[in-house]
């Protein structure tokens, strides 16, 4: 059950990666320090200062919204979205944000207290309340994020760019917005996964790391660009993991998941739902 | 110009003869390992493929060393290129498949797969020693001369080991296989449209360069005498990728003056690990940003622009 809680939590992450994918053929490296800087401050505002959590965690947000606008406007746009250029760059700074963080904020862990403490039992399982929030809170936003791009003309528009940049351009839809909204709505998603991720496992400068490769992989799986596919592949991962965690103790999971992926690209090299690039 | 080669090559050669400072030998030997590794990557790199996955296949090699010399009691001499060849061995299927994919999807596999040789190495305490890995690595016979002190000995088999794959690889570049790699760089379509073989191609690039690396990480675990996980991350492919990046991807001079000037630099600063990493995101960001029309321009050029979109 808690696998499937961590499953649904990078699957989040991973919704933010796979959206800026399918609209501008990005990699956004960067993502996983989105996570660990916007737990940080949350810490920060949350606990350090003893701010209430409802002003911590929309001030996260929007920090980590502002980043996202930053990383496209002076590293991505002068790139021109080119696929290899920009993987590379991310990467670079992903290492100087990271290394900056242990700097900043030390190597001490620090802890979210849950917004909802406690436990329920479900069907003879004791649950902690903050894990079942969490994953009501993930659940909710996939299924956000879906309405918006199907039901509102800001994520047609965005469908639109993701499907024919000349043909929006043509259609009175200015791209480079586009874009900007795009930045955003991954930035946001990856700071409300920060928040998840740092109120069940602790918040420290590395924990950008692991949710990011296991984004990669569910990304790869589910096929790039795609939101059923994310979301699928997200559950998936998050069982295979807690059956392996189980069986044979958690430092396999990673390797399972490798394997998962090795065979998913025999099969069907663009993933599940994915596209050719 | 003509004679700029073997005049450097005759000083290299020459250079314990004049200089008995360990330290400098040191930093010699540990540019070599960095030369091979940055000039394997960028084989597979002349293609547009940017493999990930090298420290893993370095790590492969070093583990292979490691088992054979210590556990086994087998020569260096004989371990150097069973090394090679394992890495060289589990880089072909490993490529086989990750290769069906293109561009990022294949940086991401490669990637995934050089943390699950690392994983595998952790987890597994014995025969491989887990995240503690493994000391006590015995140095290449005779030991007489492979001494910790005197590390003259251990800087001619560095740079034999450099010479002779700069030599390899750049043959490589310039042969007609080399010209494939090139033009599958320019555009795959075209390329099997005229009848090349391009996964094949890639594959044999993908597996000379596991190769190569396993090399490296032989002579890495000779040298050191002790390897762990924590070594051969994916920073240090990161970081391999950064002296190719700076140096520039236009001839093979690229990698290896970017190693060599990037290893350099941080030793002279002395900087502490937590601020190289710092470093090397800000001159990997700076000059993929800066100097477009620079080192970096040659690349961009040859680079098929916007994933042929």
């Amino acid at each position: 059950m808690s696998g499937l809680v961590t499953g649904l939590i990078y699957m989040l992450i991973a919704l933010g990666v796979t959206l800026l994918f399918g609209i501008m053929r990005v990699v956004n490296f960067v993502h996983g320090e989105l996570v660990m800087l916007s737990a940080f401050v949350i810490w920060y505002i949350g606990v350090d200062r003893g701010w209430p959590m409802w002003v911590a965690i929309p001030l996260a947000i929007a920090m980590a919204a502002g980043i996202g606008v930053l990383l496209q406007k002076y590293l991505f746009k002068p790139l021109q979205y080119e696929m290899l250029n920009c993987f590379i760059v991310g990467i670079g700074a992903s290492f100087a944000i990271r290394s900056a963080s242990w700097a900043i904020f030390g190597p001490e862990p620090q802890a979210i207290p849950a917004m909802l403490p406690g436990v329920v039992k479900l069907g003879g399982v004791f649950m902690a309340k903050q894990r079942l929030l969490a994953a009501g809170v993930c659940v909710v936003l996939a299924i956000l994020l879906y309405l918006f791009l199907h039901f509102t003309k800001p994520g047609k528009a965005m469908r639109a760019v993701e499907q024919d940049r000349e043909a929006a351009l043509l259609m009175g839809i200015d791209p480079e917005s586009v874009y900007v909204t795009a930045f955003m709505i991954s930035a946001a998603l990856a700071a409300v996964g920060g928040a998840m991720l740092g109120s069940v496992f602790g918040v420290d400068p590395e924990m950008g790391a692991e949710p990011l490769l296991k984004s990669f992989i569910i990304v790869q799986i589910g096929g790039m660009g795609s939101i059923p596919g994310t979301v699928l592949a997200g559950l998936f991962i998050g069982v295979a993991d807690s059956v392996t965690g189980t069986l044979l103790g958690g430092e396999l999971a990673f390797i399972i998941d490798f394997a998962i992926l090795m065979l998913i690209l025999i099969v069907r090299p663009k993933g599940l739902f994915g596209y050719d690039v | 110009m003509k004679f700029a080669l073997p005049v450097l090559i005759a000083l290299l050669l020459a250079l314990p003869l004049g200089v008995h400072n360990q330290y400098f030998l040191h930093v010699m030997i540990v540019i070599g390992i960095n030369v091979v590794m940055a000039v394997s990557m960028w084989l597979l790199g002349i293609t547009g493929l940017i493999s990930f996955g090298q420290a893993g296949f370095m790590f492969i090699g070093a583990m292979t060393t490691a088992l054979l010399t210590k556990d086994l009691g087998w020569p260096f001499w004989l371990a150097l290129p069973l090394s090679a060849t394992a890495a060289g061995l589990v880089s072909a299927p490993v490529g086989r498949l990750s290769l069906r994919v293109k561009g990022v999807y294949f940086f991401l596999v490669t990637l995934a797969f050089g943390q699950v040789v690392a994983g595998v190495f952790a987890y597994f305490e014995n025969p491989f020693g887990g995240w503690y890995g493994i000391r006590d690595i015995p140095p290449p016979q005779p030991a007489a001369f492979f001494r910790t002190l005197d590390k003259t000995a251990f800087y001619y088999l560095a740079l034999a080991l450099v010479l002779v794959t700069c030599w390899i690889i750049y043959r490589i570049s310039r042969s007609w296989f080399g010209m494939v790699l090139w033009s599958i760089r320019e555009g795959d379509l075209l390329a099997s449209s005229v009848g090349i073989d391009v996964p094949g191609s890639k594959l044999v690039a993908f597996i000379v360069s596991a190769f190569f690396a396993g090399a490296a990480g032989s002579l890495y675990a000779a040298y050191y005498g002790y390897i762990s996980p924590l070594v051969f991350t994916f920073e240090y492919s990161v970081n391999v990728l950064v002296f190719i990046v700076v140096g520039g991807f236009a001839s093979m001079a690229g990698p290896i003056s970017g190693a060599v000037v990037l290893t350099l630099v941080p030793e002279l600063f002395r900087v502490t690990g937590k601020y190289q990493m710092m470093a090397f995101g800000l001159i990997l960001v700076g000059s993929m940003l800066l100097m477009p029309q620079g080192i970096i321009g040659a690349w961009q050029k040859l680079v098929p622009p916007r994933g042929g979109r």
